[in-house]
C-alpha cells in the first residue's frame, strides 16, 4: 500500500529484480497521485470498502480491524517522574510528568496543580514551524485540560500543608510523529504517565517554612507513593471523523484528517460511560435534512451518527483497556 | 559568522595569496604576524575593572580596526540556600549593530548569543573561578557581570575579546569587605579582608542557627579593592585560520571571509612555560584532518605563549599607571 | 522562573520548585569520580540507533545511549523563503529539550543551552553535507532531547541521530559524520562521559569526525587539560568514532533492507 510519505522513494539499486522495480513504479505513481488529488485518491479507497492504510470501513461488529494498533511503555523516562509512550499506528507521543513544590491558590488552599501541556514541534510533521505553539497545539491542550481536569485525579490529593505547600504535577506530552488522532494518542500517554508516577514522601517544616523530601528508599517510614486515582474517572478518548457525509472513519491518520468533514471525539470512562463528547464541523445529522434534492445520491446514513461513534467507541475501550493494563501491570 | 560577501575572484586571489611561496597578504604581513593591537585598562570610571583594545586601527589617523570595550561589574547577590559559595562569573557579549550593517536583528542577536556562548564557557569554568569572590559564606556573595561590547568588526573579533576580556579582568579590584555582626555582644565588629572571616565559625553548615555575620559594610581604603585571586591564569586564544594545509593568523574581515575553516584555541598560563587548554572550536566547513588537527594544536602553543608574555608586560605597566591615578585621586578627595 | 504566564499555554502556578530533598547522596561540589561498574573508562555506552522512526519526515532517526534519547528528523531540502539568493543550500539545526528531560524542569522556551548544542551539532554535520547541490534551499534538522544525561553525550548522540537521519533521508553527503565524548577526570581519559562523571571531570572534549575520510569536523572542548591530555582525548575519540562508524552504517543498511 503507498505509503503517506511525502518523500520521494528512494530508488532500489538492484537491477535484476523488475517485479520490484515495477512494484516501486506503481508506488510511485500512486504516491503521486495522492498527492494531487487526496480526496479523489480516499474517495477511491472508501468504494472498495477499504481505507488506505489497509484498514477495514467499520461496523458495529468487526471493531478491531478498523482501529489502529496501539502500543504503550510506561516508565522509559528516569528524569521524570512518571513518563509513558503511547504509539497509535505511526502517530508516536511522549509524555513526561514532573512533580514540583508550590504554594496553593489561595481560593483553594488545600489542592494541587494539574497542568497539562502538548508540544507539536516542527520534528513531529512538515506542518509545523518552530516557534510558539501553533493554534492546534493551543486548542488540544486545552482540550485536555477540560477532560484531565475532571476528578480523575483529585486536586486534594496533591496538597501536602493546608495554604502552604502542594504538588503541582506539569503534564508535559511532545508528539514525536504526528500521523492524525494526536489526541486520542496524547490522552492515554497523558493518563498512563500518570499512573507511572512515583511522588517522594513530603513534609512541610513551619519553621523554616520549607518542604523537604526524602528521596525514595532512603527512609522505609517514609515511603514514595502512587498517585490517588479514581480508577472510575479515568478518560479514554475515542476519535472519529467523517467523511463525505457517508463514512465513518474511526481513528483517522494524517492523510485522511485534512478531508474530513467532521471530527467527534468521544471520552468514555472505565465503565463505558460516556465523559464527554465534542465534535468539530457541520452536525452530521441535521445536514442530511437540509441536503434536499441530492438526497437520493447520497448513500444516506440512516442511522444516528454520533450514537454510532458512541457504540463503536465501546466496543474498542474493552480492547484498550486490556491492552493498557497488560503494560501497566 | 560575520562574514562579508566577497566575489568569488577575491576570494581566490587571496587564498592564492596565503598559499603562494613566498606567502602575500594585502597588507604586507607575512602569515604569523598580528596587526598593531593597543590596549588601555580603567577606561570606564564606574566600573571595577575595564579594558579598551584594538586590533589593526591605523595608527595616522585612528580609524578601522577591530574595537572592543570590556567592563567588569560587581554585583552584591544573595545566595541563600544555593550551593555557590565563591561568587559566579556570568560573561554576556554585544555587538553594535553599526559593527555588523549587513547582518539582521535575527542574525545578530545569534552572533552575539554565539560570542557569549564561547567566551563564558572558557572564563566561568571552575577551573579558572577566582577564590575571592565570597562576601559572607552562604548568605551573599560577588556576582562578577563581564560585559564586552564589539564597536566595529575588522576581523578577528575571537582573539581581540579573549585578550580584552583578560585585560579587563586583570584590571579588576574587588572592594574590600568587613563582615558584621549584631548577635554577640563581645566582639560588634570582626574585620576581615576577604571572605576568610568565618572561617572559624562552623555555623555555616549548621541550617537552623544563623551564622555570625549578618551584613558587612565597604571600609573606605586608598585603592578600590584588591585583584582577583589568580588573575595571571585568565586565558589568551588565538584563531588559526586555515586554508589547505597552511595557517596565518589575525585575519581581517576579506581574509576571514575566504578562508573555508579556523580552529579556535584558547590557552591558559599556570607558569610561563606549559598552557592548559582551556577550550577548542572549530568553525567553518574545510577539510580538517586528524593528524593536521594534532599539529596545529602544538603550533598554538607558541602563538598564545609570545601574546601571554607581551599581554602581561603590557598589563604591569598599566597597573603602575592605574595605581599612581589612584592614589591620587584619593588624595584629592580628602 | 519570573512571569512564565502564557496564554498560549495551560498555565500552573505563579512560581513552583523542585522538590528539596533531605540528606543528598553527595554534594554538589564533590570531585570524587565513582569508577564505572558496567564497562570500562575507555568504553562508550552501548548505542542503540533506529533510522526512519518518524514517517512523516523525509528522513529521521532515534538514539538511544543508556538513559540519553534523542529523536531527529531531517525536512527537505525545501524552498528558503524570506532569504536572498544563495547559491549553497543552507543546513538549519534546531534543539529542543522536552520539558521533562532533565533533572529540573524546562520551561518551554529557548534557552542558551538548546542554541549552543544546536551550534555544535551543525558544526559537526557541516563539511558533511553537499550544500552546493542545493541552492536556494534549507535542509531543517529538527532534535528534540527526550532524556539528557550530559550535555557532552547528547550533543555526540545528536550529530550521530543528525547524521543518520540525513543519510536516511537521501540527502548527498561525502561521508557519515560519527561523534563521540571524552573527560579528563584526575588523570585518567573516560571515555563517553555521563552527566556525573562530566561533572567531576577537569575537562571535556565532544569530537566529530567523517572516519570514512578521516576528516575532523567540529572539536567542543571546554574545561581545563594540558596539551597532551587533549591529543590523547582526541586519539581516544576518533578510535570509538570508527567503531560507531559501522553502528550507523549497519543500522542504516539493515533500515534500507526492510523498505524495499
Amino acid at each position: 500500500m503507498a505509503s503517506a510519505r511525502p518523500s520521494p522513494i528512494i530508488p532500489t539499486a538492484t537491477a535484476g529484480k523488475t517485479s520490484s522495480h515495477v512494484a516501486q513504479k506503481e508506488a510511485n505513481k500512486a504516491a503521486i497521485f495522492q498527492r494531487l488529488h487526496p480526496r479523489i485518491y480516499l474517495e477511491r479507497f472508501l468504494e472498495e470498502k477499504i481505507r488506505p492504510d489497509g484498514r477495514s470501513i467499520a461496523q458495529n461488529d468487526e471493531g478491531d480491524n478498523a482501529w489502529r494498533n496501539v502500543e504503550v511503555n510506561v516508565g522509559s523516562i528516569t528524569t521524570a517522574s512518571g513518563s509513558a509512550l503511547v504509539r497509535i499506528g505511526n502517530t508516536t507521543v511522549v509524555c513526561g510528568v514532573k512533580a514540583e513544590i508550590c504554594e496553593p491558590d489561595l481560593d483553594n488552599p488545600s489542592e494541587g496543580f494539574l497542568v497539562p501541556n502538548v508540544d507539536l514541534p516542527a520534528l513531529c510533521s512538515p506542518k509545523f514551524k518552530p516557534g510558539p505553539p501553533t493554534e492546534e497545539a493551543q486548542v488540544l491542550s486545552e482540550k485536555l485540560n477540560e477532560v484531565l481536569g475532571n476528578g480523575m485525579l483529585p486536586l486534594s490529593s496533591l496538597c501536602i500543608h493546608s495554604g502552604k505547600s502542594a504538588w503541582v504535577l506539569y503534564v508535559d506530552a511532545t508528539v514525536i510523529n504526528y500521523d492524525g488522532n494526536v489526541f486520542d494518542a496524547t490522552l492515554l500517554a497523558m493518563v498512563c504517565a500518570l499512573k507511572n508516577v512515583m511522588l517522594p514522601h513530603a513534609s512541610y517544616d513551619p519553621d523554616v517554612n520549607r518542604t523537604i523530601c526524602t528521596r525514595p528508599g532512603v527512609d522505609p517510614t517514609k515511603p514514595s507513593r502512587k498517585l490517588v486515582i479514581q480508577e472510575d474517572l479515568v478518560p479514554y478518548g475515542f476519535s472519529f471523523g467523517v467523511f463525505a457525509c457517508s463514512h465513518i472513519l474511526p481513528d483517522p491518520s494524517a492523510s485522511e484528517e485534512p478531508l474530513l468533514d467532521t471530527s467527534i471525539s468521544i471520552i468514555l470512562d472505565s465503565h463505558a460511560q460516556v465523559l464527554a463528547v465534542s465534535q468539530l464541523g457541520a452536525g452530521v445529522d441535521t445536514e442530511y435534512e437540509a441536503s434536499g434534492p441530492d438526497l437520493d445520491d447520497t448513500p444516506a446514513r440512516k442511522a444516528d451518527t454520533l450514537a454510532e461513534c458512541i457504540s463503536l467507541a465501546r466496543n474498542r475501550l474493552a480492547i484498550l483497556l486490556n491492552k493498557v493494563y497488560d503494560t501497566m501491570n | 559568522m560575520a562574514s562579508t560577501s566577497i566575489s568569488k575572484a577575491e576570494k581566490s586571489y587571496i587564498r592564492a595569496g596565503i598559499l603562494a611561496n613566498p606567502p602575500r597578504r594585502a597588507d604586507g604581513r607575512s602569515l604569523h604576524d598580528f596587526r598593531v593591537i593597543s590596549l588601555e585598562t580603567g577606561v570606564v570610571s564606574l566600573s571595577n575593572g575595564s579594558a579598551h583594545l584594538s586590533i589593526g586601527r591605523n595608527p595616522h589617523d585612528g580609524s578601522g580596526g577591530t574595537d572592543i570595550l570590556a567592563s567588569v561589574k560587581l554585583e552584591v547577590e544573595d545566595i541563600e540556600g544555593a550551593a555557590i559559595d565563591n561568587g559566579r562569573i556570568a560573561c554576556s557579549v554585544s555587538c553594535s549593530p553599526s559593527a555588523y550593517p549587513h547582518l539582521s536583528s535575527g542574525a545578530l542577536d545569534d552572533l552575539q548569543y554565539d560570542l557569549t556562548q564561547v567566551l563564558h564557557q572558557a572564563l566561568s569554568h571552575p577551573s579558572l573561578h577566582p577564590k575571592n569572590l565570597g562576601i559572607i559564606p552562604r548568605k551573599k556573595s560577588w556576582l562578577l557581570n563581564l560585559d564586552l561590547l564589539v564597536t566595529a568588526d575588522a576581523g578577528n573579533v575571537y582573539d581581540a575579546l579573549f585578550l580584552a576580556a583578560r585585560a579587563a579582568l586583570w584590571d579588576t579590584k574587588v572592594p574590600r569587605t568587613r563582615s558584621v555582626e549584631y548577635k554577640s555582644p563581645k566582639s560588634l565588629l570582626s574585620t576581615s579582608v576577604d571572605m576568610d572571616v568565618d572561617q572559624d565559625t562552623s555555623s555555616g553548615f549548621d541550617t537552623r542557627r544563623v551564622a555570625h555575620a549578618t551584613d558587612f559594610e565597604l571600609p573606605d581604603y586608598w585603592d578600590e579593592g584588591e585583584v582577583l585571586e589568580g588573575r595571571e591564569h585568565w586565558p589568551v586564544a588565538v584563531t588559526l585560520n586555515l586554508v589547505e594545509s597552511k595557517h596565518f593568523l589575525d585575519a581581517t574581515l576579506q581574509e576571514e571571509a575566504s578562508c573555508g575553516s579556523r580552529l579556535l584555541i584558547v590557552h591558559s598560563y599556570e607558569s610561563s612555560s606549559s598552557p592548559t587548554v582551556q577550550s577548542m572550536r572549530i568553525l567553518g566547513s574545510e577539510e580538517l584532518s586528524i593528524p593536521h588537527l594534532k599539529s596545529l594544536i602544538k603550533e598554538a602553543e607558541t602563538y598564545t605563549s609570545d601574546m601571554f608574555n607581551s599581554l602581561n608586560a603590557k598589563l604591569e605597566d598599566e597597573d603602575i599607571r592605574r595605581n599612581q591615578k589612584a592614589r591620587q585621586r584619593f588624595a584629592g578627595r580628602k | 522562573m519570573q512571569s512564565t504566564f502564557d496564554r498560549r499555554r495551560i498555565n500552573g502556578p505563579e512560581e513552583s520548585l523542585p522538590p528539596v530533598f533531605i540528606s543528598e547522596p553527595q554534594d554538589t561540589f564533590s570531585n570524587t569520580p565513582v569508577a564505572r561498574k558496567s564497562r570500562k573508562v575507555s568504553d562508550i555506552r552501548p548505542i542503540f540507533l533506529q533510522p526512519g522512526l518518524i514517517t512523516q519526515a523525509n528522513g529521521s532517526a532515534y538514539i538511544e545511549t543508556e538513559r540519553t534519547k534523542i529523536a531527529c528528523s531531517v525536512y527537505g531540502p525545501r524552498q528558503s523563503k524570506n532569504t536572498a539568493y544563495n547559491e549553497k543550500g543552507k543546513l538549519n539545526v534546531e534543539v529542543k529539550f522536552a520539558p521533562f528531560s532533565c533533572e529540573h524542569r524546562r520551561a518551554p522556551l529557548r534557552d542558551a543551552e538548546d542554541r549552543s548544542i544546536a551550534v555544535a551539532i551543525q558544526q559537526a554535520l557541516l563539511p558533511s553535507v553537499q550544500l552546493e547541490h542545493f541552492p536556494k534551499s534549507t535542509i531543517d534538522v529538527f532534535v528534540i532531547i527526550l532524556e539528557a544525561d550530559g550535555i557532552e553525550g547528547c550533543i555526540a548522540s545528536g550529530a550521530i541521530a543528525a547524521s543518520t537521519a540525513l543519510a536516511n533521508a537521501g540527502i548527498d553527503m561525502y561521508g557519515l559524520v560519527t561523534s563521540c565524548a571524552a573527560a579528563v577526570i584526575e588523570a585518567d581519559i573516560w571515555v563517553d562521559p555521563t552527566q556525573e562523571e562530566s561533572n567531576t571531570a577537569n575537562g571535556t572534549l565532544v569530537l566529530s569526525c567523517m572516519p570514512a575520510l578521516g576528516i575532523v569536523t567540529n572539536s567542543w572542548q571546554t574545561g581545563r587539560m594540558t596539551p597532551s591530555e587533549l591529543l590523547a582525548c582526541i586519539d581516544a575519540c576518533s578510535g570509538r568514532c570508527t567503531d560507531i562508524h559501522s553502528v550507523v552504517a549497519q543500522g542504516l543498511l539493515n533500515s534500507a533492507h526492510d523498505e524495499t
